[in-house]
């Protein structure tokens, strides 16, 4: 189903209630919706990663309800993101840096939980929690062992430098 | 509950176990030489008969045996038309019930224990709940990373790279 060409995208309070119809499985108001995403490309970005969503879940998980916690954490994720992709990165790349990081604060989320183990009622609560440890942790180590693999077998990086300044030229 | 474990250790700690007999009595009759012997016997060679064995209880009261803390199990036992007080602890791998009392002091005990039992598995409740959300969240999570593997396979199938058996990635030659 695609939209009507040259229909102009809904207003504000039109828009609001034909999300609400969406999000009660109206499908009469997939056109319009269609049309509203055509002309805001930003709105499907960021409410279709479902990456971002998750990793969003897991933030929210970890900062307990503190909003200033919530924003460092953010702020940190997005700091590493450019640490671990680099200022050109690829799709691929840009991908498993995604996975990376919300590998990582899954990660987190188990340690964090992990801490209380002691007070586990019973050995086997305290194993179940090893065992999701164990498992954020592979994943984790997953994601950067494939990084680290797409990068050896992509296009090498070679870099010039002229006088002061350096040109990175992919070749 | 603890009502029913006390019961399944008052029951562990009389029953005669034929088989633990049986490797004692060889312990005895193959070390009777001097006391040395018998120390070992007794120090070193019992207790490992002993672990041997323990599963058998083990088994029995599994509730109990996998508890990572140190619980005290009180339970009030009649006599006549009196009551009295033990509590069953754990003493070198075996259950030894110890004489607490009766009257009103014991009455207090038994209070105080109830209500730490109350408290600990009140704990124990809210553990299980919050491991229980964190588990909902990882099915969330298990499914977000079983999309991304695909997807990523897909990208890298695309980009001409290939595994064989599990191997790293790799890039096929080009001709």
């Amino acid at each position: 189903m695609t939209a009507a060409p040259g229909a102009s995208a809904p207003p504000l309070d039109e828009l609001t209630t034909l999300l609400r119809q969406a999000q009660a499985g109206d499908r009469r108001v997939l056109p319009a919706l269609q049309v509203h995403m055509d002309a805001h490309p930003e709105y499907w970005v960021q409410q279709g990663n479902l990456s971002r969503e998750i990793r969003d879940l897991l933030i929210i998980q970890l900062s307990v309800g503190d909003l200033a916690r919530q924003e460092a954490i953010t702020r940190w994720c997005a700091a590493q993101f450019q640490a671990l992709a680099g200022p050109t990165p690829s799709p691929l790349e840009t991908l498993l840096v995604d996975e990376i990081l919300t590998c990582w604060l899954d990660l987190d989320r188990w340690r964090l939980i992990s801490v209380a183990l002691d007070k586990a009622p019973t050995r086997g609560d305290a194993q179940t929690v090893q065992r999701r440890v164990d498992a954020a942790h592979q994943r984790w180590l997953k994601a950067v062992k494939t990084l680290a693999q797409i990068r050896k077998l992509g296009v090498p990086v070679v870099q010039i430098n002229l006088a002061a300044q350096q040109t990175n030229v992919a070749g | 509950m603890a009502g029913m474990a006390h019961d399944i250790l008052d029951h562990a700690e009389t029953r005669r176990n034929p088989a633990m007999d049986a490797t004692l009595r060889l312990i005895l009759e193959a070390e009777p030489l001097g006391r040395l012997r018998s120390t070992v016997a007794r120090r070193i060679l019992l207790p490992i008969a002993r672990s041997r064995h323990e599963p058998r209880l083990a088994v029995a009261a599994d509730h109990l045996w996998r508890t990572t803390k140190k619980v005290v199990h009180m339970a009030w036992q009649q006599r006549g038309d009196k009551r009295y007080l033990y509590r069953s602890v754990k003493h070198q791998g075996r259950v030894i019930r110890e004489y607490l009392g009766t009257g009103p002091v014991a009455e207090a005990m038994y209070h105080v224990e109830v209500l730490e039992r109350q408290q600990r598995q009140a704990e124990a409740t809210a553990w299980r709940q919050t491991l229980a959300d964190q588990a909902a969240i990882d099915v969330q999570v298990q499914r977000w990373w079983a999309q991304q593997d695909l997807l990523l396979q897909a990208l890298l199938y695309s980009e001409g790279c290939y595994r064989h058996d599990r191997s790293p990635w790799r890039k096929r030659a080009t001709p």
